[in-house]
């Protein structure tokens, strides 16, 4: 029981890892990198308490 | 693991994440290419050390663009760290954590809260997720399409704590601009670090979105706890040691578990351990063989 309730886990965190990989591989594509790195590299006044 | 060692990563952890001191000597943020890199803690992008993006900041700053509306990259990030370390992040990297525990170890009478309020009040941070961090910035927005950072904005005391104050205190343009937003924050923060005194972590038990994320790996997570039923005796030393109130013998694994350790190192009988889930799966199946 343990073994199948282990085995079942081991498969939803490669289903997860495979999904957090391929997310990562479309969001550079579609250039969502470059949108953090703009809200990123400029001071952000909401979250400094400005804005 | 002891304490100390511990301490030791997340302070590593923290100068780290913070590594651009010209920042805090000239009172600038960086600019440079690391900046669009998600980091797996809170760290606020407006810190003037931060060399890299908050994975919160930056889910607000692509679910409320005008372009996008799912952002896979930071999804994807904070996934892949979450199936790798879980909640681990929160015990063993995030610096406003490490802030907290330092905090706490002040010498005054500590407060439990009840189990009846401690119990509702833990999920306060999947509602802080949703709606603050996810469903604000996705659909109530400006006429041009764009969403606030409304986690940033209202609540978020890294923020305040490692930009805000820095920024606003070398800054003679962002010090006229204070408001009473600022005062807001300012006064979240302070309710934050005092309470920080009497409980253990509040911010990460109560509000942190990122925990609340994390915690969700917590079963599946490469890193994991683990009870050796045949050493255990259930003298529940390690449940009065657990400082998340995680009841461990029930559930080891909890959403609330930051990894401290702390409940591995009380054991009597060093029935815990950590453990990657493919080394308990081929000894299970070696067993079985035999």
């Amino acid at each position: 029981m343990k073994k199948e309730n282990s085995k079942l886990i081991l498969y939803f965190r490669m289903i997860c890892l495979v999904i957090a990989i391929t997310f990562i591989v479309i969001g550079i594509a579609n250039g969502e990198i470059n949108t953090v790195a703009t809200k990123a590299t400029n001071i952000c006044l909401e979250c400094i308490g400005i804005g | 693991m002891k304490n100390k060692v511990r301490y030791m990563i997340q302070a590593a952890a923290a100068v780290f994440f913070n590594g651009f001191a010209t920042g805090f000597i000239k009172g600038r943020i960086f600019r440079g290419k690391t900046k669009g890199i998600c980091i797996p803690v809170l760290n606020c992008y407006s810190c003037p050390g931060a060399v890299a993006a908050c994975p919160i900041g930056s889910l607000q700053a692509v679910l409320g663009s005008r372009n996008s509306k799912f952002s896979f990259y930071v999804l994807g990030t904070m996934m892949l760290f979450g199936v790798i370390l879980g909640r681990a992040i929160c015990g063993f990297l995030c610096p406003f954590g490490f802030i907290q525990e330092l905090i706490y170890k002040i010498k005054t009478p500590k407060i439990k809260i009840p189990q009846k309020i401690d119990r509702p009040l833990r999920y306060l941070k999947y509602v802080v997720l949703i709606v603050l961090v996810i469903v604000l910035p996705l659909f109530l927005t400006n006429e041009f399409g764009m969403g606030n950072p409304y986690y940033c904005k209202w609540l978020c005391p890294v923020g305040t704590l490692e930009g805000g104050l820095p920024l606003v205190l070398m800054n003679d343009s962002l010090k006229k601009a204070v408001g009473l937003l600022f005062s807001w924050k300012v006064g979240i923060l302070v309710v934050i670090l005092i309470l920080s005194v009497l409980i253990y972590r509040p911010f990460c038990k109560y509000l942190c979105p990122l925990g609340a994320f994390y915690g969700l790996f917590n079963r599946i997570s490469f890193v994991k706890l683990d009870i050796n039923r045949d050493k255990c005796v259930e003298c529940g030393l390690c449940e009065k040691t657990c400082k998340m109130n995680v009841s461990v013998l029930k559930n080891i694994n909890s959403t609330e578990c930051i990894r401290c350790g702390e409940c591995k190192s009380a054991c009597p009988k060093q029935a815990i351990d950590i453990k990657s889930l493919t080394r308990d799966v081929k000894s299970q199946e070696t067993s079985a063989e035999e």
